[in-house]
């Protein structure tokens, strides 16, 4: 599991749902949507201390800079270490944030031509980002 | 409410432990005590039910004095209704289940609860057998059964179901909620189990040293609620099996068993048998009426 404490710098809720912004380092953001809501949990409150996680199999990785797709979170990585297995993928990327893991299929990896010190973006959706207190 | 204000110096191998406890334990509640051996669990149990007696203070259960070492109050064991069920049965191996249970019935107490604890633990068929003939998951319900045989209000189960497989304990442990709420019983555990004290008890204590250090729900003393994932479930882990470049770690979550994709950073930090949170977004499963 991927995860990196940041900082609560926006919410916006609506009925029993919220979308969370967490900053985790100087300028970027990871978004979250979770259940629930400023007046359901306590720790949301912008300024407030959180984890963010996601799973590395949940990290879509573009070799592209822009791309028009509906994932939330992008961040710029550079891979560090590729293990190629016979069918899944295990990344290493460094960002400004600290090290990601992504876990993709060996497919995409070739397909992408993939490298070490190659620069990438991560992508993840925001419903696949948990926040832990 | 159970109120106990106690110290104990106790003698272990390792010298000498103060225990220093504050425990209010609400009526009707199912708690547990928790923390490492040695920690006095069972040392407060034993003096809870007149088993032990405390140096000083004061335990009072709905108002009436047990023990106060001012007043000199002591309360024996039969005077207090407590059912003490041990993890290894304490039964008696020269009488039949039957005779165990009507062991402890009081002087002038009516039998008629024995036949309803035969049936509610469904001993009926197993009365005539000697405790040696019996599995563990069934002596412990004949240990149970006995427990409840003077209709205690408060029943101490001192980690009764560690010796038994898990379909086992998953099966007595509904067994034992089952029995919490129809007896209207305070019931206090001492178990090790995460997913055991999730599933049964409102309350956990932890215990460390003789002191309680920690207090809180269950769910919120295991960290279950500290993520904003609401598919979320604690269990056991059964297998971890490396496939490729991932893990796939199989966990025992009730009676089903679930597999988990996980990355070698988490798999590395697990082995067969340790107690888990399980947890994914509600955005994540799929659901469909069958």
């Amino acid at each position: 599991m991927n995860s990196f404490p940041g900082q609560i710098t926006d919410i916006e809720t609506y009925g029993d749902m919220s979308i969370v912004h967490v900053e985790v380092a100087n300028q970027i953001e990871l978004i979250s949507i979770v259940l629930d809501t400023p007046q359901t949990v306590p720790y949301l409150i912008k300024g407030n201390r959180v984890n963010v996680l996601f799973k590395e199999m949940e990290v879509t990785i573009s070799t592209q800079n822009e791309l028009d797709i509906s994932i939330e979170n992008r961040i710029s990585g550079i891979i560090t270490n590729i293990e190629i297995g016979a069918l899944m993928c295990r990344l290493t990327l460094e960002t400004n944030f600290g090290e990601v893991v992504a876990i993709i299929s060996s497919m995409s990896a070739k397909h992408l031509g993939l490298t070490e010190n190659m620069k990438v973006k991560i992508m993840v959706k925001l419903n696949e980002v948990i926040l832990a207190p | 409410m159970i109120r106990l204000n106690i110290e104990k110096t106790l003698k272990s191998g390792g010298g000498n432990m103060v225990l220093d406890l504050e425990l209010n334990i609400v009526k009707g509640e199912f708690i547990t005590l928790f923390g490492d051996s040695g920690a006095g669990k069972t040392s407060t149990l034993r003096m809870l039910s007149g088993l032990l007696k405390p140096d000083s203070g004061i335990i009072t259960v709905d108002g009436t004095t047990w023990f106060d070492s001012h007043k000199k109050i002591n309360l024996i064991p039969q005077q207090r209704k407590v059912g003490y069920v041990f993890q290894d049965y304490a039964l008696f191996p020269n009488m039949t289940v039957r005779q165990n249970l009507e062991y402890a019935l009081q002087r002038n107490q009516d039998g008629d609860i024995i036949e309803e604890l035969l049936d509610l633990a469904q001993l009926n068929e197993l009365q005539q057998r000697k405790p040696e003939t019996l599995s563990g998951g069934q002596k412990q319900r004949v240990a149970l059964a006995r427990a409840l045989v003077q209709r205690p209000d408060i029943l101490i189960l001192d980690e009764p179901l560690s010796a038994l497989d898990l379909k086992m304990r998953i099966k007595l442990q509904e067994y034992l909620l089952q029995i919490h709420k129809k007896y209207k019983l305070t019931t206090i555990l001492v178990s090790h189990d995460v997913g055991e004290i999730v599933k049964l008890s409102d309350c956990v204590f932890e215990l460390q040293n003789g002191r309680v250090i920690k207090k809180g729900t269950a769910s919120d003393f295991f960290g279950l609620t500290k993520t904003s994932a609401k598919f979320r479930f604690s269990g056991e882990v059964l297998k971890i099996v490396q496939e490729d470049v991932i893990y796939v770690i199989s966990v025992l979550i009730g009676n089903d068993i679930i597999k988990v994709v996980s990355d070698r950073r988490e798999a590395n930090g697990l082995k067969v048998g340790d107690q888990v949170l399980v947890a994914s977004k509600a955005f994540n499963p799929i659901i469909q009426k069958i």
